[in-house]
């Protein structure tokens, strides 16, 4: 059970970076508006689900985001991946739990998803990544507070 | 105290150890040129589609181009029988009879007036053409293979991703132009059915280039704008206009990149210098094509 739920994850997380890489084609007009559902899953992952069970599955998903939408080696995408969950789940437990730093922290996030970017051009606005940032983190709001929310234990 | 066996700490070292396979995947696809995500792509291609690409595609303009030249060889001939047939008319002056002379005269009546309807669909297609000189001028269907490529992705390093890759024989360096013939981005990989492109938008961008006196430019992008800088002169001088891919770049022709005519050129320390803001947005609905030396 434990595999099959595993291997459901894995392809629905490869969902979300084809509609991911999908949305963002289609958004390429607008500048301050990108959507990055993966990486709320990583965000997910890193502060609320830090498990070794996702570990497999996000090396799967680094495979997958290389072999089909990136020209890079093989490996790099889980390499980064991997390590923004690290860092991520290390500043969370450091750092109290409150929306601005849980903001500060979705956007150090979305900084290190987007790296390559920022190192070839080190001079891209900060607001740039902040704009970009805000819907996506209302978009996590959104979705663990759903999560969060155990429909079975509530009393009737 | 700081217990080293915490279950946290031990999440962490799954990580780590997920890092490491990793980086042993990476190692392997390095030493071996990508030939293990060449294999993979081209065996799970069905978990991520992409659409199909008309192949032997033609530019529409190429067609006019052909009516037109066709409508003015038909001018010329008519011209030339017209021409003709005034010598006639003159011998028949001398030698034939009234009626033949004014029948001779209806035929050749009409003649001009069909030469008129001609010459005004001429000028039609003498403006409609103009607008596509571009096209008509560089693109030559003789010469090259021309395929209607679309956007399939855009990647996390503003990277695009075309259909049409080894199954449309492509290659590395392959051009991709817009509806003017503009070069617009180099392919930089071919995988079985798409192409990841290096457009000018994309910040790393970079193409050799020639102008017309044989001076090397290396363009550069920064998203926003082209920097050209010229890497061996030949001759100083100002008046470059366009500066094209060559063969001798790797490239299939010699394709425009900019047109400097209207952008100030500058002349310092034996090089030459340009900046040109781009003037061209890529989506999902944009027309590109990719060329191919046949």
């Amino acid at each position: 059970m434990t595999y099959l739920k595993n291997l459901i994850l894995t392809f629905a997380t490869f969902f979300l970076i084809f509609t991911e890489t999908r949305v963002n084609t289609f958004l390429t007009n607008n500048v301050y508006f990108e959507f990055y559902p993966f990486l709320v899953y990583l965000f997910h992952v890193s502060t609320n689900y830090f498990s070794r069970s996702s570990v497999l599955i996000i090396v799967l998903n680094g495979f997958y985001y290389d072999i089909f939408y990136t020209s890079n080696f093989l490996g790099e995408s889980s390499i980064k991946f991997l390590f923004i969950c690290i860092v991520t789940h290390f500043i969370s437990t450091k750092l109290s739990t409150n929306i601005f730093n849980n903001f500060l922290l979705f956007f150090i996030c979305l900084l290190l998803y987007k790296y390559e970017l920022i190192v070839t051009d080190i001079g891209m606005s900060l607001f740039y990544y902040l704009v970009i940032c805000l819907p996506n983190f209302l978009l996590f709001r959104a979705l663990n507070s759903n999560l969060r929310r155990d429909v079975f234990s509530a009393k009737i | 105290m700081i217990n080293n066996n915490s279950p946290k700490r031990r999440v962490y070292v799954f990580y780590i150890l997920g890092i490491l396979l990793s980086a042993t995947v990476l190692t392997v696809d390095i030493f071996s040129d990508k030939s293990v995500s060449t294999y993979l792509s081209n065996k799970l291609s069905v978990l991520s589609p992409t659409p199909l690409v008309s192949s032997n595609f033609r530019f529409p303009e190429i067609e006019i181009f052909k009516s037109k030249s066709k409508l003015i060889n038909e001018n010329i001939r008519l011209k030339n029988e017209v021409i003709e047939l005034r010598k006639l008319k003159v011998e028949n002056e001398i030698f034939k009879s009234k009626s033949k002379l004014i029948n001779e005269n209806i035929r050749l009546k009409n003649e001009v007036i069909e030469l008129r309807k001609l010459k005004v669909e001429n000028e039609k297609l003498k403006i409609e053409n103009e607008a596509n000189k571009f096209v008509v001028k560089e693109v030559d269907s003789s010469i090259y293979d021309i395929f209607e490529s679309s956007i399939i992705f855009k990647t996390l390093t503003n990277q695009y991703i075309i259909s049409g890759g080894e199954n449309l024989n492509l290659s590395e360096k392959d051009l991709v132009i817009n509806d003017n013939s503009y070069v617009v981005g180099v392919i930089s990989e071919v995988r079985q059915d798409r192409s990841i492109v290096s457009t000018i938008l994309n910040p790393s961008f970079s193409i050799e280039g020639i102008d017309k006196y044989g001076n090397e430019y290396l363009i550069t992008s920064d998203s926003k704008n082209l920097y050209v800088n010229s890497t061996n002169l030949k001759e100083e001088n100002t008046d470059i206009k366009y500066i094209y891919t060559d063969i001798t770049f790797g490239h299939p022709g010699q394709f425009p990149i900019v047109d400097l005519s209207s952008t100030s050129v500058n002349i310092a320390n034996n090089k030459i210098t340009a900046e040109q803001e781009i003037d061209f947005n890529i989506n999902y609905f944009s027309n590109i094509y990719l060329l191919k030396t046949k």
